[in-house]
């Protein structure tokens, strides 16, 4: 295990150095420009709210292990090179423990950044450190658990029904252990917080969080390993969605916006939005929670600095996910279907104007409601500048769309 | 007995034949190339390659792995930038007059990448907006061309699961939707069944019969032989146009030598 683990490495490494050697424009739209956006909100947030109110306690706690299980189910499960590795004999105990390794890393990078607000609010890091740490660490190692576990209850001839309960899908019923294995770190983190927040024998508590972190590894990877040969070709079927329904009524031309542009944009537009709908459906979830949390909290809390604070960041995180979205749509673009653009005819500047109106559209279902509650309870001017970060901000995301998916010529 | 099937058993073996004897001196040529040369990192792949093409005809384009034959169909599409010579189709410049190449040109690309999330129809439904084509009209072309290549019931099926086969058969689709003057085929056989490729040599000889040129690539010989009018050879030096008794030598006894 140790030599495959070695080798997963120098894997890892020989393709982290050939992308370092030749760096492209897609690193830094995916990995370094999201890590440079997020440091620097992370820091204005600590600039002008008060990170003290975070505490070191369950929102602390929270914080930390919120990311680690959203994102542990892409680290551990969704390796593209399952199949290839298998076929070269690596064990797929190694692999899973391989993948948790990372997760444990990218806990850490977590743990680190939640102090960021702190340092730059001129509150000592020391008392958050030591609840977030232990959290982020024992959170990866209760995911790298949960999903070992969920592999196994999927993979199984008799799956558990129960979980699937009240689930309208069929397949999605069926991965109901792996729709529900994000829930046992976040909440299994957040207690942690709880208590080391509390002081409640702190040097005890850390000791044993540890002890019980390790364990689970163990038996995680255990339970994966003796789950992967169902497992993992199941997982592949998985990834396939459902064919919506009808045969193209999803793809509508001339609705809102679009019906006022060129019909080549207005095909983009359509085009854009429906991919959007379909690949990125976090793009589009994560407008609604926001923009409702938005419109609460200036309702009740709107006059108080940070209230408006709050809200200028989680509408800022918000369009910043928008962003994301749209410029993976040039991502997609670059890997091949950019061809079709070209064969019709379509125009640099056709393929913006779509692109940028589709976005800015997609931001005002975030904006408008927002630009209105700050207007009506905020007590402060400038509402319109809301739907002007939206133009600016989809803007710029289009623009990196373009340019990520390469020039046609 | 014929085989139906059997893309290699022509059934329009004489208008074939007739539309490749009828080649030349038919107007305008809706391909010209002159010159052509590309590298990619120093390393030669074209090296002045001329040739023109009138409509109507049928031009193999022959070469072994490597020698750069979707190098230089992709330098008459656009995808990939030439280092000298010139592109004309129908008289236009791809790197200059996309609106007018496009309208011109219909491409299938060695890997016709579709949008996974789209499914078959509106896949369809968006070249038919792009290219600003009549709705109707291009609706029921597509619904003919689907059903020429099986891919009846289809249409609902989102991009992604189609097979190899079903996609590029979505590709030569969208390519046809347009009536092209100029088609560009690179390995467009790949993966089609025989009946598939039956069909489609039926509609290209249809569309041959109405004056559209058809530039194809592909590694069967045998296909290309019988069913091409002459050929344009590329080898990793050197290139080669292969007309008139140069190409009935080589439709005998095709090889990568000329």
């Amino acid at each position: 295990m140790v030599a495959d683990l070695l080798w997963l490495a120098r894997l890892d490494r020989a393709r982290l150095g050939g992308q370092l050697r030749v760096p492209s424009l897609t690193l830094l739209v995916a990995t370094i420009l999201p890590v440079v956006i997020i440091i620097s909100a992370l820091w204005s947030f600590g600039r002008i709210a008060d990170p003290a109110t975070l505490g070191a306690g369950p929102a602390l706690g929270m914080l930390v292990a919120g990311p680690v299980s959203f994102l542990a189910y892409g680290v551990l499960m969704r390796g593209g090179d399952d199949l290839f590795l298998r076929q070269l004999g690596v064990h797929p105990g190694s692999i899973f423990l391989y993948r948790a390794f990372r997760l444990l890393g990218l806990a850490i990078a977590i743990g680190v950044a939640v102090l960021i607000p702190f340092v730059a609010g001129g509150v000592a890091p020391g008392r958050p450190a030591l609840a977030g740490f232990p959290v982020a660490i024992f959170s990866a190692a209760i995911a790298a658990l949960s999903f070992g576990l969920a592999a196994g209850a999927t993979s199984s001839a008799s799956p558990p029904r129960w979980m699937g309960m009240g689930m309208w899908d069929r397949e999605l019923a069926a991965a109901a252990p792996l729709v529900y294995a994000p829930l046992v770190p976040f909440l299994a983190g957040s207690l942690l917080g709880w208590l080391l927040g509390a002081g409640i024998a702190v040097t005890a508590t850390t000791l044993v969080t540890f002890l019980l972190a390790l364990v689970s590894l163990m038996v995680g990877v255990r339970v994966f390993a003796s789950a992967a040969p169902g497992f993992v070709p199941r997982a592949r079927e998985m990834t396939y969605v459902p064919a919506p329904e009808g045969q193209g009524e999803g793809f509508s031309v001339g609705k809102g916006i679009s019906g006022l542009l060129p019909r080549g944009s207005a095909a983009v537009w359509a085009r854009d939005a429906t991919v959007v709908g379909r690949r990125f459906t976090w793009a589009s979830r994560v407008t609604w929670p926001v923009a409702i949390a938005s419109f609460a909290i200036l309702a009740r809390w709107g006059t108080d600095p940070s209230g408006r604070s709050w809200v200028i960041a989680a509408v800022g995180v918000a369009l910043l996910v928008q962003s994301a979205a749209v410029i993976g749509i040039g991502g997609v673009e670059r890997k091949g279907v950019r061809w079709l653009d070209r064969s019709v005819g379509l125009r640099e500047r056709e393929r913006f104007l779509g692109r940028w109106v589709g976005a800015f559209e997609l931001s005002l279902w975030l904006l408008l409601p927002v630009a209105l509650a700050w207007n009506w309870w905020s007590g402060q001017a400038g509402a319109w500048l809301w739907p002007l970060a939206g133009a600016v901000t989809a803007f710029s995301a289009s623009a990196l769309s373009i340019l990520s998916a390469g020039r046609f010529r | 007995m014929t085989d139906r099937g059997d893309p290699l058993n022509v059934e329009h073996t004489s208008d074939v034949e007739h539309i490749n004897s009828a080649r030349a001196g038919s107007g305008a040529p809706v391909l010209e190339v002159r010159d052509l040369s590309k590298a990619y990192r120093r390393r030669p792949i074209l090296r002045g390659v001329s040739l023109t093409v009138q409509p109507g005809e049928a031009v193999a384009v022959i070469g072994g792995n490597g020698a750069g034959k979707s190098t230089f169909l992709g330098c008459l599409t656009g995808e990939r930038l030439p280092d000298s010579g010139t592109v004309r189709i129908a008289g236009a410049d791809p790197f200059a007059d996309l609106t007018a190449v496009a309208a011109a040109l219909g491409s299938v690309p060695e890997h016709p990448f579709l949008y996974g999330e789209l499914t078959v129809a509106e896949t369809l439904r968006f070249i038919t907006e792009a290219r600003r084509l009549d709705r109707a009209a291009s609706l029921e072309e597509s619904g003919r061309l689907l059903g020429i290549f099986g891919l009846e019931g289809a249409e609902g099926l989102p991009c992604r699961e189609l097979s190899q086969g079903m996609g590029r058969k979505v590709a030569v689709v969208a390519a046809l939707l347009h009536n092209p003057r100029l088609l560009v085929l690179d390995e467009v056989f790949n993966g089609l069944d025989r009946a598939s490729s039956a069909s489609l040599i039926r509609e290209l000889d249809h569309r041959r019969s109405r004056g559209c040129a058809v530039l194809l690539s592909s590694h069967d010989f045998t296909m290309l032989a019988e069913w091409c009018g002459r050929g344009l050879l590329l080898t990793r030096d050197s290139w080669k146009e292969l007309e008139g008794d140069a190409w009935q030598a080589w439709a005998r006894s095709p090889s990568l030598a000329g």
